[in-house]
């Protein structure tokens, strides 16, 4: 549940949203139960086996141009930043039992009708 | 032309909402005169985006209206006040502080912006800020839609990040108080810098529907203000739970003043960060020493701790990135996040692609395991006080990164853990700028940092200083 009712996105004044519309122009078409399985089959697979930042790394536009040597320094400087912070993250022992992140809970039933 | 001077703009809400009730002052002439000293100053600091005078002097009227009319709603009416530019304002461009949203315009108010509506404050601009507020990362002041926001104490200094505008308009005297929102660091830093006072709230007191989302498990929205009590006043406000945000808390909203202990019965964990690291200022150190002997002196009594050992700037940094590039995606997808100006912003989910599925859900474990040592922590301590930064305001064209480059594990600590904190004015460090001290609470003890804050401001003067602006235009 996001925390913005999907009625109060934000509508830019060049999106070709109406301001007010139910759903977002980007949202996609309702998923069928094959498509919806075909998707967590994959999904779990990639969980498996790719970065979790890989897809937003994907989908994401690549910068136009390369970028110029004092920005790529940079981005190196960076990258070694996140290794050293995975690093310390990693060679923390978490004991076996540790509590869970987050609390899970199934969602009740929604009333009839209801989104 | 309003004929209010400096003396009735800086005072405290608590002073200027007797006067309105009074008919002392009526909502009109503070907003006008709130209206120009924003004309007035602005074009020096940067802190306004957008001036809602149309809809300001709206709300004034009415309010005077109803004061006439022996409706008074409360100790917020007729104040005017200005808001960071990502609560979102029906009519009224929302622009999160970045080019590629310039133009953008909401239909409807944030959740916040209702309820001050609602208590009858007076909006009378949306503040600069860092864009995006800093989720994807900033190394210059400039990384902002409307550039540096410059610090009323010295336009030539920043006035911090991300809520920008919210501190340096408080300092500045531009609006009676400000809304800012805080990921890590974003209400405390401009407080401290600007010589405001700020509250970051527990992590669910206020809602945040209709606010950008930055980082959604680590987003909170507080006031800057004049004094603690102002901060009380705002925040009783805008607190409890929201049908629009299922992260508002109905945790009961128990702000009066007195909900918490005696000071004499407080124990208070001292965090005295390590003022040899590179970037810490001596001057700075002194003025937080002299603080913790004032809290002494009333009677508080304040140990030397350490706190407990676990990277929590690494998991709150972790996580951080990644929520923000999650909720930033959209920019991403379309290149418009080229459009940032802060050059590496569209580089962040390159730099943070080694993060592993396997590291995020361990840094989920590890921020759960740091809030029950936390709350081991808060059994028996009531309260840390420690310094908020280490050094005073840096230069506006300074590379943030060189100009602040000390840790802040009590950052990391309480925004992982969704804690409370205050940030107060303490003293002057380099160049007379202001220094701050921070005292972090368990979740939900708002009241007593409000307390607490109200005991030091009692007992000293800092939260009534002004900073020395003065405008060609007058």
């Amino acid at each position: 549940m996001s925390r913005t009712r999907v009625r109060k996105r934000a509508v830019p004044r060049a999106s070709t949203g109406r301001a007010g519309d139910a759903r977002p122009p980007e949202a996609p078409a309702p998923t069928s139960r094959r498509r919806f399985l075909r998707l967590l089959a994959a999904g779990s697979a990639a969980a498996l086996a790719a970065p979790l930042a890989a897809p937003a790394a994907r989908g994401a536009a690549a910068p136009e141009r390369a970028a110029p040597a004092s920005v790529q320094a940079e981005i190196r400087k960076q990258k070694r930043q996140v290794t050293a912070t995975l690093k310390a993250i990693r060679a923390f022992t978490l004991p076996v039992g540790s509590p869970q992140a987050g609390t899970f809970a199934p969602l009740g039933p929604g009333r009839r009708g209801s989104r | 032309m309003s004929a209010l001077g400096d003396d009735v703009l800086y005072r405290p809400v608590t002073e200027l909402a007797f006067q309105v009730r009074g008919r002392k002052i009526s909502s009109v002439d503070l907003t006008l005169a709130y209206l120009q000293r924003m004309k007035w100053f602005d074009s020096r600091l940067n802190a306004v985006v957008t001036a809602t005078s149309d809809l300001a002097l709206r709300q004034a009227r009415a309010a005077d209206a109803e004061v006439r009319r022996g409706r008074y709603r409360g100790l917020l009416h007729g104040i005017p006040y200005g808001a960071k530019d990502l609560f979102a304002t029906a009519g009224i461009p929302t622009t999160w502080g970045a080019v590629p949203c310039r133009n953008q315009v909401f239909n409807y108010d944030a959740t916040v912006v209702r309820k001050l509506r609602d208590a009858g404050a007076v909006l009378t601009g949306k503040l600069a800020m860092v864009e995006f507020a800093g989720g994807l990362g900033y190394r210059s002041a400039g990384a902002s839609l409307t550039g540096a926001c410059r610090n009323p104490w010295n336009p030539a200094r920043w006035a911090g990040g991300s809520s920008s505008g919210s501190g340096a308009a408080v300092a500045a005297g531009l609006v009676g108080f400000a809304l800012g929102t805080e990921t890590w660091g974003s209400i405390l830093c401009p407080a401290a810098f600007c010589g405001v006072t700020g509250l970051r709230p527990t992590y669910g007191r206020v809602s945040r529907a209709g606010v950008m989302p930055c980082a959604d498990t680590f987003d909170k929205v507080g006031p800057l203000a004049r004094s603690a009590a102002d901060c009380r006043i705002v925040l009783e406000a805008i607190a409890g739970d929201d049908d629009d945000d299922h992260t508002a808390a109905s945790e009961p909203v128990q702000l009066a003043r007195g909900s918490g202990n005696r000071a004499s019965r407080l124990r208070a964990a001292l965090v005295a960060d390590d003022f040899t690291v590179k970037g810490a200022e001596p001057e700075v150190k002194e003025a937080f020493g002299r603080a913790v002997g004032v809290l002494r002196s009333a009677g508080m009594r304040i140990e030397a701790v350490k706190l407990p050992e676990l990277p929590a700037s690494e998991v709150a940094g972790t996580l951080i990135a990644l929520e923000a590039i999650t909720n930033f995606e959209p920019f991403f997808r379309d290149g418009r996040v080229r459009q940032l100006k802060d050059p590496y912003a569209p580089y962040q989910p390159e730099i943070n692609a080694e993060v592993s599925g396997a590291d995020l859900v361990k840094a989920q474990r590890m921020r759960r395991t740091l809030q029950e040592r936390m709350r081991d922590f808060f059994a028996t301590y009531d309260v840390i006080v420690a310094p908020n930064f280490l050094s005073v305001a840096p230069t506006i064209d300074s590379d943030l990164y060189r100009a602040l480059p000390y840790a802040d594990p009590l950052g990391a600590i309480g925004n992982a853990c969704g804690l409370p904190a205050i940030a107060l004015p303490c003293g002057f460090g380099r160049d007379h700028m202001p220094a701050g001290l921070q005292i972090v609470g368990p979740p939900w003890s708002e009241g007593l940092l409000l307390d607490l804050g109200e005991l030091f401001q009692q007992r000293t003067e800092f939260h009534q200083q002004r900073p020395p602006l003065r405008s060609t235009a007058r």
